[in-house]
């Protein structure tokens, strides 16, 4: 992958576990629903 | 000595991933090497120079370091643009038969982290938000593997697209939509 040239090296730890929790991550996957999106519909604020 | 952190969030940057079937699960799976990324666990950079390596032949870091190194290409990739990543949505990567479906994402990336003009590289890593292209013909198939990627516990969409290249122009379509009202 390409991302050019390197600029800077720094430390990051996130205050907040970045990881879902395990039982989020775990929970029964028939409670969940993927978010069904059009091409029209599709918007991204702050991206 | 104990480096104290430079930041306290996770940079945050958009990758590309493949999705494959691993122990009868679909997951997501790095395009170009073949490392999976597990739900429930930080995905952690090791340097692929290892012995028996072409990388090797051309050596011109220690023989083993924590990744990212300055000095090597190893580390978690991550790009600033989403534009950036078209290119790699449409790459066939490593053992692209084994390759069911593509994935699109933003990426959370901490550790020790190294910024380069266009991404950067990280020592760990895991999806914060997963976009799956829904291509006509074939929406069975993309949303199975939608449901099977909430494994992952953060937010999946399927969206409307032939294929991750398209899926990453709709999002930047969405993007610029929105910076523009």
């Amino acid at each position: 992958m390409k991302i050019g040239k390197p600029i800077e090296a720094y430390i990051v730890e996130p205050l907040e576990d970045p990881v879902p929790r395990k039982g989020e991550a775990e929970e029964d996957r028939s409670e969940r629903e993927p978010v069904r999106i059009s091409a029209e519909e599709e918007q991204i604020p702050g991206r | 000595m104990i480096r104290a952190p430079d930041y306290a969030e996770p940079v945050v940057g958009w990758r590309v991933w493949a999705v494959t079937e691993t122990d009868r699960e679909l997951r997501l799976r790095s395009l170009v090497f073949e490392n999976t990324w597990l739900p429930g666990q930080a995905f952690a950079a090791d340097c692929g120079d290892r012995p028996g390596s072409i990388a090797r032949l051309w050596r011109r870091t220690p023989r083993a370091h924590p990744a990212p190194e300055a000095s090597c290409r190893c580390g978690i990739y991550a790009t600033k643009r989403l534009a950036d990543i078209a290119r790699y949505a449409r790459c066939l990567g490593s053992r692209p038969s084994t390759v069911l479906h593509r994935a699109v994402g933003r990426v959370a990336l901490w550790g020790s982290v190294l910024e380069h003009t266009g991404g950067w590289r990280a020592a760990r890593a895991y999806p914060l938000e997963l976009f799956v292209p829904l291509p006509p013909g074939r929406q069975r198939r993309a949303e199975s593997v939608a449901l099977a990627l909430t494994d992952y516990g953060v937010r999946v969409e399927l969206v409307e697209a032939a294929n991750a290249a398209d899926l990453v122009g709709v999002l930047a379509h969405g993007a610029a939509a929105s910076i523009a009202a």
